[in-house]
């Protein structure tokens, strides 16, 4: 069986999901046998040609051109799907990043490979590939499955560990020639650093839309400090307005794993999961018994934040 | 500009339930709302014609059995500043986003529009799909993850939204299609007087047969299964009055919390 990952550089690195890419993709592999290959695009992609020389992985291809500097899907999409033509895969797995989302489906469609998007696991089934994809915010599984035996998955960050150990990789360098389509890549702005850094501290409590006013969120920060911790929150509560970007716990914004996690009126889906669930203590509290944050939790404390929160302080006083 | 919202009615879910079939969600008890992210992409349409003129279309697919919370979802939407508001009915077939692409595709190329916009992802079935697979099949440009739309000449001047923080700055030609993603904008909530006034506006209902023949030939992501996963729930659960648990929570807190 033929496996290609499509890796990603992000902010000047390979981006961790691209190891967690080739772990599933070394596991088919294992299961099935043939070869992994990893393709990655960039402007100057051979600098990470020795971090990437990794045990499983057979193949490394390098697709550098100038105009790969700043992504956009049409030129990755062009570049990386006539290299993956070349080898004919199986399965093509891309990591399902602000990137994978963009660009995935642009490379099944010049392959006219069928896409599953967001999976948790794939297996081949004789007469095609079935996968399971975790929806409704985390309350439902579906298996789907996509007849005949080529299909391209893209996967959810923090969902597999990294495959990372170093070995010996076949690396094979390509300048390729892009022609720019419709989209011009103008340039990436980086976020101005004027905040605490949330992964810096043992104790977080963050915030969800279940806090409902911003009465709680002072409660809440007042909670945070009087544990010597910080102030965090999932995506609802910067939409809002409420807390700056800087706060937000997630697959897609900060990465964390404080000694305590308290998640107040969070739901948990998997996004924010993916960004906080190796806390060594997770303690949620979320009115709707149902909440998937109870999964990972520690301590699930099924009450309504506007009751408990001040009664909780008061306590915490004493 | 001419844009076109297309919305997704997506239910609130507590405690779900799964049909007898073991392939699709009880939706008999459920509520249906605009998703997410499409009111946001709602909200963004409304904002560029009332800055710049133009027309606001929505559309959406849905099962008919769902007909009053589609009603309902776009006379809200009309209460906001929509103009029309098109409802692509189906029954007693799944579609996955390639067939809804499909249909969109084959109704939406007879249009004339600068924009179509909708929201990143659904909060049900997250695929992130349509959108791309539509501007595939309309031979369109497509971005996704927008946090911010100007227009700049006869381009948009769109931000993308990155992980940790970071942005992308980049130009899209028109007509394009962008997925619009949260926090882009604050969306209006329309007063009551406007809803009520907006049940009295038309809405186009088109049957998915007068676009396309038997659309479930065009499905490839076939659902088999449908299940609620297995729960382990948390380790220890509390609950119970809140001044009963409080102490109880207080104490865990204390006893986990680095001193």
């Amino acid at each position: 069986m033929e496996i290609v990952c499509v890796g990603e550089i992000f902010n000047g690195d390979v981006s961790g999901s691209t190891y967690e890419a080739l772990y599933l993709g070394n596991k088919i592999k294992m299961e099935n046998g043939g070869k992994l290959t990893l393709i990655l695009a960039g402007k100057d992609p051979e600098q990470f040609s020795k971090k990437l020389s990794i045990k499983g992985l057979d193949n490394l291809i390098l697709l550098s051109d100038p105009s790969l500097e700043i992504y956009d899907n049409e030129s990755y999409s062009s570049a990386i799907s006539n290299e993956i033509k070349e080898i004919s895969p199986d399965v093509i797995i891309v990591p399902y990043t602000s990137q994978g989302m963009d660009l995935a489906p642009s490379i099944a469609h010049l392959l006219g490979f069928p896409i599953i998007t967001y999976c948790e696991s794939i297996k081949f089934s004789g007469k095609g590939w079935l996968a399971t994809r975790v929806i409704y915010g985390g309350k439902l599984r579906e298996e789907v499955e996509v007849e005949g035996n080529k299909v391209l998955i893209t996967i959810r960050p923090g969902d597999f560990p990294p495959l990372r150990e170093e070995a010996q990789t076949n690396i094979i360098k390509k300048n390729v020639s892009i022609s720019r389509g419709r989209i011009k890549p103008i340039e990436i702005i980086k976020p101005a650093l004027e905040d605490i850094d949330i992964t810096k501290f043992d104790v977080l409590v963050s915030v969800g839309r279940g806090i409902g006013s911003k009465e709680n969120l002072e409660i809440a920060e007042e909670l945070a400090k009087m544990l010597n911790g910080a102030l965090s929150c999932s995506r609802p509560i910067v939409d809002m307005g409420w807390l700056p970007k800087t706060r937000q716990v997630g697959s897609s914004a900060k990465t964390v794993k404080p000694k305590v996690y308290i998640a107040l009126g969070i739901s948990g889906a998997t996004n924010h999961i993916n960004g906080m669930k190796n806390s060594n203590t997770i303690i949620s509290i979320n009115k709707d018994p149902f909440a998937p944050i109870f999964e990972i939790s520690h301590y699930g404390i099924v009450a309504d934040i506007n009751d408990l929160l001040p009664l909780l302080l008061e306590e915490l006083k004493k | 500009m001419e844009i076109i919202v297309l919305i997704k009615a997506t239910p609130v879910l507590e405690e779900a339930k799964i049909s007898e079939d073991g392939k699709s969600l009880d939706t008999s008890e459920l509520k249906f709302f605009i998703n997410e992210t499409d009111t946001y992409a709602l909200e963004e349409a409304i904002l560029k014609k009332e800055k710049y003129g133009g027309k606001v279309t929505v559309v959406t697919i849905a099962d008919s059995s769902i007909e009053n919370d589609v009603n309902e979802m776009i006379w809200e939407s009309y209460a906001k500043g929509a103009d029309d508001g098109i409802f692509i009915e189906y029954s007693n077939v799944y579609l996955d986003p390639y067939a809804k692409a499909k249909i969109l595709s084959d109704f939406l190329k007879k249009l004339k529009f600068d924009l179509i916009l909708l929201g990143a992802q659904s909060t049900d079935t997250s695929y992130s799909l349509l959108g791309q697979l539509l501007a595939k099949s309309l031979d369109l440009p497509y971005t996704t993850l927008v946090s911010s739309i100007e227009p700049s000449g006869n381009v948009l001047r769109v931000v993308r939204e990155l992980e940790e923080g970071l942005q992308e700055v980049l130009e899209i030609p028109t007509p394009s299609i962008l997925t619009i993603q949260s926090g882009i904008n604050t969306p209006r909530y329309p007063p009551f007087v406007k809803i009520r006034n907006a049940k009295t506006r038309p809405i186009k209902k088109v049957p998915v047969e007068s676009i396309v023949n038997d659309p479930g030939q065009y499905v490839k992501l076939k659902r088999v299964r449908l299940y609620i996963p297995p729960s382990k729930g948390a380790a220890n659960i509390i609950k119970g009055e809140p001044e009963e648990i409080a102490p109880k929570v207080a104490e865990i807190i204390k006893s986990v919390v680095p001193r």
